[in-house]
């Protein structure tokens, strides 16, 4: 059982390229149909029918030359031009060695989890955040951070407005002896 | 014949059918019948259709003296019923090639100047295939011109095998030099030229295929602060593509499946890209390392010198603040500058390293990480003190950043959180795929080991260097190698091992057994191991050496209670979905690392004194030793060497099997390995071993199939004893199964159907379980053929 067999594997092909039905690959699974360049090494789709969960039913694009899909000429603006979903787990994009752009005339992001772990966008780099834009807007319902280790510097070069329903301002100074009053952030800063 | 031309009726069907057998003459003398390409009229177009020139047996000699290609008739294809006419747009081409034997009939009858080609006679694996075109014709030869590309997929990656050569017609006069030779090099050892190709044997494209690694998946820094993980697996892909191109030089398998399209200066060309993108892979890693320390240390800065604030008054604090922007700035400035030398310092290590690493990449990088870790603290812990001296004529004292070095990593603890309801955002268990084989767990490091190693390095740094400025800062990767107990030599290939992982749960260990047809047929749990999640737990079968393919498993996550008597969920078995194929049930002899098989048994390896190893050299490649190398022979050989240029050494004897240290410089050709003289499993520390005995426990259903009735039966193969009985729902699905009897002795996976006059498609996949043996039960006459030998690799592979 282990070493899968198929006795019907038909093949239709040339030395540039062929297509066969149940094709079984060197790692044991069974390709329903198989599409392939004779010229390139890594160059195939397959629709595969066994194997591990994710590879049975599953299908394989690989090239190593570039992947495109251009499509939607004729979409109208109410259907999408282009449509990629992953129905169960996660859709992942990696570009190791490039840059991933998305460009368009909005950009969405909406994470939409049903509990206080789920729902998040996270934007991590080891380098820089820019954010540029005519106008932006920061709106949160709980509460919203602006945190650095080193300087935070808040600069309005026509006006810097700030309000605060009550206003709460420390400095590193109230960590040995408090202000008049206290406040809470003395009393995160203190730690 | 003279009836037959004196009656002729010149109409297809009233003259007789004449059938012929001959060989498509080479294309050059045909192929111009078409352009080659989509023109614009039929004016470029010389043909009508497609035809080509045949050479017919009994009408037209092997001798191209007598009759060349060129005289030959042109003929006609016929089409099947499938194939359409081209009317209505519908069509398919021939695919016809020179050199292929056909056979059709002539439409001219006797006359035969019309040939028709109704099908085609195919090649086998045996027959030899002249890889060029023999001056004598009727022999098997290539339809490549010598021009031509072969096809990946018509490459082989064993050039082994038989073929027999067709010799031909034998003649007693001597021949011309246009009958020529009957039979020319055959391009059988590397080429498929039959009519089932990559059906019936292995091909470049295919095998290339199988060989694509997992990668790395990142994942945001709250939950992956240390991306150890990553570094170590880029790390660890980049030195398997290595090593695989270094072996092409000496094994056609990996040649012909290779990235090298030149020669030996394409490889090194690409070892040195491939080492570049390792070095900016590592460098990117570790950045994000640096970005925590950097985070921390500023916040250490800063709250020390929030105990100075209070000291001055309000008009002097201005002061303070320049000074504090100073040193938040050299903070700054010291990463750029660290970042800067990692890059350099990182790519000689790795370069030297590429050559010594053969297994434990995970191990290595850790030293790394540790020693960059550990070098950057010390050295910023020296900066930053000595940048705090210069506040004291502000305040009047001294600040002290004392605790740096202590608490290494206190960087973990993110401040970002005021909210004592907050949640922490949820994690991917995710973080390595691959396309064929799925997810993996990447191994997140041992952060406690690594943080300890650093402590101790940083110590170091600060007092060697005390008071020494180091404007460039190198860092001394010297001794990353030997930091640790890495275990980086190449190991004894053996059986796989089981990993699970998931969102939590630690411990749970267990001894695959893999059947002698390299299947995974069960596991014996050594530990259950604790807090497993009953959802999200997953299992991997592992093989260092990379042999076995496509074993899927799956943990069966439990409650159990422990020997203190608690309830713990653990993993207390598996059930598997696939057994795979290939994996080893004992070492052969093979050694490798990091997923890889990187010698195989017949190799001859060499380590030298600084720790690198030589490409491991298949029999019958020049091996030179100098004094100081540790060789390795396969087993059964013993080999004495000869001088070396110069007359220099040599005469010494080396043995297979075993580590052996030359002491004198010599030459010798890497030896076969003879079996003949070695028996049982191959020598090995690790392979502990104990019987076992498998018995059916339980069928789990895949596919519960449909129309299925009462009466219908399992059938198992071979069934050892073992029965069930299955239960049907109303469409006849399979809605359970009961083991009736266990029986006992599996060595292999069984196959498991149901029998039925009606039903389709059930899926049924047998769990066997084990029963240690004791030494009573071996005793036994018929005990022995139903006895597995699991390895006991826990802690050991």
């Amino acid at each position: 059982m282990a070493q899968l067999k198929n006795y019907h594997t038909v093949r239709y092909g040339t030395a540039e390229g062929e297509i066969k039905f149940g094709h079984i690959t060197q790692d044991n699974v069974q390709s329903a149909v198989m599409l392939r360049n004779g010229s390139s090494n890594n160059h195939y789709i397959t629709l595969d029918s066994s194997g591990a969960p994710h590879r049975k039913y599953g299908t394989i694009c690989r090239s190593p030359g570039s992947f495109q899909v251009r499509a939607g000429d004729n979409a109208p603006k109410d259907q999408p031009g282009v449509y990629v979903e992953a129905v169960s787990g996660d859709l992942i994009l990696r570009a190791p060695s490039g840059r991933v752009r998305i460009e368009g005339v909005n950009i969405d992001l909406i994470a939409s989890g049903s509990d206080g772990e789920n729902g998040v966008i996270t934007i991590d780099s080891n380098e820089k955040v820019i954010i540029k834009s005519q106008i932006i807007d920061v709106n949160s319902t709980v509460s919203t951070k602006i945190f650095s280790e080193n300087t935070v510097n808040m600069i309005g070069k026509g006006i810097l407005n700030m309000y605060g329903g009550l206003i709460d301002a420390a400095d590193g100074a109230t960590k040995l002896k408090g202000s008049l009053g206290g406040s809470l952030n003395e009393e995160q800063n203190k730690v | 014949m003279i009836e037959q031309g004196l009656f002729k009726r010149y109409f297809v069907g009233r003259d007789g059918f004449i059938w012929w057998i001959g060989q498509i003459a080479p294309e050059s003398t045909w192929k111009d019948n078409q352009p080659g390409y989509p023109v614009g009229t039929n004016d470029d177009i010389k043909g009508f259709g497609e035809r080509c020139r045949v050479r017919i047996m009994g009408y037209h000699t092997a001798n191209i003296d007598e009759i060349s290609d060129d005289e030959l008739p042109w003929a006609y294809f016929m089409y099947p019923v499938t194939a359409g006419t081209g009317n209505r747009s519908s069509c398919q081409s021939a695919n016809i090639s020179q050199g292929d034997f056909v056979f059709g009939f002539f439409m001219d009858g006797e006359d035969a100047q019309m040939p028709v080609i109704m099908g085609l006679l195919g090649n086998n694996e045996y027959a030899a295939v002249s890889k060029n075109i023999p001056k004598a014709r009727f022999v098997p030869f290539s339809g490549y011109t010598e021009s031509d590309k072969v096809a990946y997929t018509s490459l082989n990656v064993d050039k082994g095998g038989e073929i027999v050569k067709q010799t031909g017609a034998q003649t007693t006069e001597g021949k011309t030099n246009s009958q020529g030779s009957k039979t020319e090099e055959p391009n059988n050892p590397t080429t498929n030229e039959s009519v089932t190709q990559s059906n019936s044997k292995i091909d470049a494209a295919s095998k290339k295929a199988a060989e694509e690694q997992s990668q790395p998946l990142a994942q945001p820094s709250d939950c992956e602060p240390i991306p150890l993980g990553k570094i170590q697996k880029d790390l660890q892909n980049t030195i398997v593509e290595i090593q695989k191109t270094q072996k092409s030089v000496y094994d056609f398998s990996k040649a012909v499946t290779g990235d090298i399209t030149g020669g030996i200066d394409d490889v090194q060309n690409f070892i040195n890209e491939k080492l570049n993108w390792a070095i900016e892979k590592t460098s990117e890693g570790i950045k994000w390392i640096f970005k925590q320390i950097q985070k921390y240390v500023t916040d250490k800065v800063n709250d020390s010198m929030k105990d100075l604030y209070y000291f001055l008054f309000p008009n002097e604090r201005p002061e303070l603040k320049k000074a504090v922007d100073t040193i938040n700035d050299l903070i700054a400035c010291l990463f750029r500058k660290f970042i800067k030398g990692l890059i350099v310092q990182i790519g000689a290590f790795l370069k030297d390293a590429a050559n010594k690493i053969i297994n434990g990449a995970k191990c290595v990088i850790e030293n790394l990480v540790a020693n960059t870790l550990g070098q950057i603290i010390g050295e910023i812990s020296r900066e930053v003190n000595n940048a705090l001296s210069g506040i004291k004529s502000l305040v009047g004292q001294v600040a002290q950043v004392t605790s740096i070095i202590d608490d290494v990593l206190g960087i973990i603890t993110d401040l970002l959180s005021f909210l004592s309801c907050e949640e922490k955002p949820a994690c991917s268990s995710i973080n390595e795929w691959s396309i064929l084989s799925g997810a993996k767990p990447l191994s997140k490091g041992d952060i406690d080991s690594l943080v300890n190693k650093a402590k101790n390095l940083a110590a170091g740094v600060q007092s060697t260097v005390e008071g020494i400025a180091n404007p460039e800062f190198n860092f001394d990767t010297s001794d990353i190698l030997g930091l640790d107990a890495c275990n980086i030599g190449p190991q004894l290939c053996g059986p796989p091992l089981a990993e699970f992982f998931g969102i939590s749960g630690t411990g749970a260990l267990g001894n695959l057994v893999i059947s002698t047809a390299g299947e995974v047929i069960g596991i014996d749990m050594i530990s259950f191991g604790i807090g497993y999640d009953k959802e999200e737990t997953y299992g991997n079968v592992l093989d260092n050496c990379g042999k076995g393919k496509g074993a899927v498993i799956k943990p069966i996550v439990e409650d159990y209670t422990d020997e203190n008597g608690n309830i713990q969920s653990g993993v207390t078995g598996i059930d598997i979905l696939d057994p795979g194929t290939g994996y080893l049930s004992a070492p052969d002899g093979s050694r490798g690392g990091n997923e890889y098989t990187w010698a195989d048994p017949e190799d001859s390896i060499v380590k030298h004194p600084d720790g690198s190893y030589d490409v491991p050299k298949p029999p019958g490649n020049l091996i030179v030793v100098n004094p100081g190398d540790e060789v390795i022979l396969p087993p059964g050989v013993c080999i004495v060497t000869e001088p070396q240029e110069g007359g220099q050494g040599g005469g010494e004897e080396i043995c297979g099997g075993d580590e052996v240290i030359v002491t004198k410089p010599g030459v010798f050709t890497s030896p076969k390995p003879d079996y003949s003289r070695f028996s049982g499993i191959y020598p090995s520390s690790s392979s502990g071993s104990y019987p076992a005995i498998l018995y059916l426990c339980e069928i789990n259903i895949v596919d519960a199939g449909i129309n299925y009735t009462e009466g219908d039966k399992i059938v198992i193969r071979p069934d050892n004893g073992a029965s069930a009985e299955p239960k049907f729902d109303q469409q006849g699905r399979v809605a359970s199964i009961k083991v009736t009897e266990g029986g006992e002795g599996f060595t292999e996976f069984p196959q498991l159907y149901i029998q039925s006059d009606t039903g389709y498609n059930a899926v049924l996949i047998p769990k066997l379980c084990i029963d240690r043996v004791g030494s009573d039960k071996l005793k036994e006459p018929m005990g022995q053929d139903k006895v597995v030998t699991v390895i006991d690799c826990v802690g050991k592979f």
